[in-house]
């Protein structure tokens, strides 16, 4: 074979390869990159909100007003409750966790609690709320809160209480330590906000769920009742 | 009025991942051919890695400066290093479709066509990595020498020499071929 016809036969060889088609490459591609950017992104909020909360710390002589921390449907505010709630419809307190339903309503049940006194399902927030309250005072409530800016929870840390981002085996996570209210979000914007006070709580997402745990036996049983979800999800690191 | 890739690359450097998919399909086929090339079934999945490196690599990309071949040093890096890592040292089996025919040529014709080139294909999948990349380069992308010099990181003058025994040892195996036949 002569150069030229070599070099010919070899850019004939090119089309002819049964190289793949990469049809839906691009997608793939796209897909990736935006999946690996939003936990950057949220690892890069987490860093500054880190560095905000020991700023506040080593200025613990100035109230800390107004900054606030963010899981997927919970936002924590590093501020006291509001003494009152001002909406169109008014305020309402208490313990109100929806209707009893079965464990059958129950994305993640925590295997390693046993067996919960209750099941409840809330249905006026944006989207439903499951909760599995225990005999010990241990409640673990569940949502699907899949629009990233869309605020079903707020939860106020006053003065004396402590939060801490953390991660629970590659999982996002908030560790609230100490009484700190609660703010339920019912409807749209300016329909009630309930409020009612919780325990220590950590908050956690796991897969396209978030999860919050309030319990009094501190921060590292909750990481554990968390643990146990992420291994009865079946999910991995994300 | 279709956007040119300098305008894609600076609309993806901003964070636009539309654009970048738009770059990712117009350049896929060049790329999975190289990459077939130099790490056969592994091609795809190479690919898909050196695009989501390239999109992580925008911020180094010279403004200016064409898309393809730095788009493809990346690509023949990453499948280089797959083939690496499976530690794939024999032969590499290039498979081969015969384009339809347009009704030009013989019966007798197309599979005289067809033998050569799956005689070329095998010859091509003989050589060395370093070679079947040059090759690929050149003639499956369809890059200028410059171009080369870009996509293997070398000066054109190295390209030239890299080419040139590229294509000597590739006449050998086509030799070889002939006479075991």
């Amino acid at each position: 074979m002569t150069g030229l016809a070599l070099e010919d036969a070899l850019a004939d060889l090119g089309g002819a390869l049964d190289a793949p088609s990469g049809d839906a490459l691009a997608l793939r591609v796209g897909a990736r990159i935006r999946a690996a950017r939003a936990p950057r992104a949220r690892r890069r909020l987490l860093l500054v909100f880190a560095l905000l909360v020991v700023l506040l710390l080593a200025l613990s002589f100035v109230p800390a007003v107004g900054e606030w921390l963010g899981i997927r449907g919970v936002e924590v505010r590093q501020e006291p409750a509001p003494t009152t709630v001002t909406t169109d419809a008014g305020a309402s307190s208490g313990l109100d966790l929806g209707r009893p339903v079965g464990l059958d309503a129950v994305p993640i049940v925590p295997s390693a609690l046993g067996a919960p006194t209750g099941v409840w399902l809330d249905e006026r927030p944006p989207v439903p709320i499951v909760t599995l309250t225990y005999q010990d005072g241990t409640l673990v409530a569940e949502l699907r809160a899949v629009i990233a800016d869309d605020v079903v929870l707020r939860k106020f840390a006053g003065p004396g209480v402590r939060v801490e981002a953390l991660e629970v085996d590659g999982h996002r996570a908030l560790w609230v330590e100490g009484a700190h209210a609660v703010a339920v979000r019912t409807g749209d914007e300016n329909v009630v906000d309930e409020f009612r006070t919780s325990d220590s709580a950590l908050v956690v997402e796991i897969g396209d769920l978030t999860v919050r745990i309030e319990t009094r036996r501190g921060r590292d049983a909750a990481v554990a009742i968390a643990r146990n979800l992420v291994r009865s999800a079946g999910v991995g690191t994300p | 009025m279709e956007s040119s890739d300098g305008e894609l690359v600076e609309r993806a450097q901003r964070g636009d991942v539309d654009a970048f998919e738009a770059l990712v399909d117009r350049h896929r086929r060049v790329a999975l051919r190289v990459a077939y090339a130099v790490a056969g079934d592994d091609a795809e999945d190479a690919v898909q890695d050196a695009f989501v490196k390239a999109y992580g690599a925008l911020g180094r990309f010279r403004a200016g400066s064409p898309f393809r071949p730095w788009m493809l040093r990346i690509v023949a890096n990453e499948a280089r290093n797959r083939r690496r890592s499976a530690n794939r040292r024999s032969t590499l089996a290039l498979r081969v479709v015969d384009p339809a025919t347009d009704g030009g040529a013989s019966p007798e014709d197309a599979a005289v066509a067809s033998e050569r080139r799956r005689a070329l294909a095998a010859a091509v999948g003989s050589l060395e990595d370093r070679d079947r990349e040059v090759i690929a380069l050149r003639w499956f992308a369809e890059l200028s020498e410059a171009e080369m010099a870009t996509a293997l990181g070398v000066r054109p003058g190295t390209v030239k020499s890299r080419l040139s025994r590229a294509m000597e040892r590739l006449r050998a195996a086509l030799a070889d071929n002939e006479v075991t036949a």
